[in-house]
């Protein structure tokens, strides 16, 4: 059955108690859905960036509860919000840099965070290409290396077939590889 | 062993990555934060609502300028209807406060007519009420 109508069939106070349990729920995946975000972004966004994006996955869920369906996990369903989320967040960012980067330098220019150290390490450079990739393909090895996300699970996160993930992932592989170095090839 | 040769070798080098990358710590989440961020949102929704909403009204109020009215032939002839109306108008007020202006009144045939039928019958009243003898013929 679905949770709206068991929810509507409850007294007013357990629908309170559902409601809060349900955000409670939510809360506890925040840092889970922060590092997801980080991680969709090329982990080089700012603290900032991350409590807007993470608070936007969280305002997204809420407002979408009763379309929770019960039939993934809740992990699984903050997942996919959180990808939608942060692939539209990257859209709109792309928009602003175009319309309005000539206006604002330091946001037309964004660096992931690298330090010194990173540039002679192979994790450090890894990292440089994977926030320099685009973020169609970026987004697939985070969820499949990263969150160990199976095939069938990124066809329903991404929302597209399994032939269409695999054929993402080799192309996202290609990209990677053409990124770095002739020696970490 | 590279990136070509192992899909497990690209997890292992992307989560040695991710472990020397970590997010900075962000803010606690709470069930009251995060009632609080809904009760904001939908501020600032309604907000943005109602600028939009403000907006469009402006918009089509200032689309509706008697220049754009004056492009749309409906429009156009009725706003000349109530100008030759308030042509008329002013002429007429005009007309009442000032005497000076006004024509005297012609007499017309009608009025001409109803007088000498009043003379008439103002003469034959005068004959009823005082009779005149009338001389006897002489042979």
């Amino acid at each position: 059955m679905h949770p709206s109508v068991l929810l509507a069939a409850l007294p007013p106070t357990a629908v309170d108690d559902a409601a809060q349990d349900l955000a409670s729920a939510l809360c506890s995946q925040a840092p889970r859905l922060r590092r997801l975000v980080h991680r969709l972004l090329g982990m080089g966004a700012s603290s900032h960036e991350l409590d807007d994006l993470v608070q936007d996955v969280l305002l997204r869920a809420w407002r979408a509860r009763a379309s929770f369906r019960g039939d993934a996990a809740l992990s699984t369903w903050l997942c996919r919000i959180a990808t939608t989320t942060t692939a539209s967040h990257v859209r709109r960012r792309a928009l602003t840099r175009r319309l309005f980067g000539w206006l604002l330098p330091d946001v037309a220019a964004p660096a992931p965070a690298t330090s010194h150290h990173d540039a002679h390490d192979d994790s450090g450079t890894l990292q440089t290409a994977l926030a320099r990739l685009r973020h169609d393909d970026r987004e697939v090895l985070v969820l499949r290396y990263l969150e160990n996300r199976a095939i069938p699970e990124l066809a329903f996160l991404l929302g597209i077939s399994r032939a269409a993930v695999d054929a993402r992932l080799t192309r996202a592989r290609s990209r990677l590889r053409a990124l770095l170095p002739e020696t970490e090839r | 062993m590279s990136l070509r040769d192992d899909d497990s070798y690209l997890a292992a080098a992307l989560a040695r990555a991710d472990a020397r990358h970590p997010p900075a710590p962000g803010a606690e989440w709470s069930p009251g934060a995060l009632h609080a961020a809904v009760r904001r949102d939908r501020q600032r929704r309604l907000l943005a609502a109602g600028i939009a909403v403000t907006t469009l009204t402006a918009l089509v109020l200032w689309c509706r300028t008697p220049a754009a009215a004056a492009t749309n032939p409906d429009d156009a002839s009725l706003s000349r209807q109530v100008a030759a109306m308030q042509a008329e108008l002013r002429a007429l007020r005009a007309s009442l406060h000032s005497p000076r202006t006004t024509t005297p009144l012609q007499p017309t045939d009608a009025d001409r007519a109803f007088v000498r039928l009043e003379l008439a019958r103002a003469g034959a009243e005068a004959c009823r009420a005082f009779p005149q003898p009338i001389p006897k013929e002489t042979r």
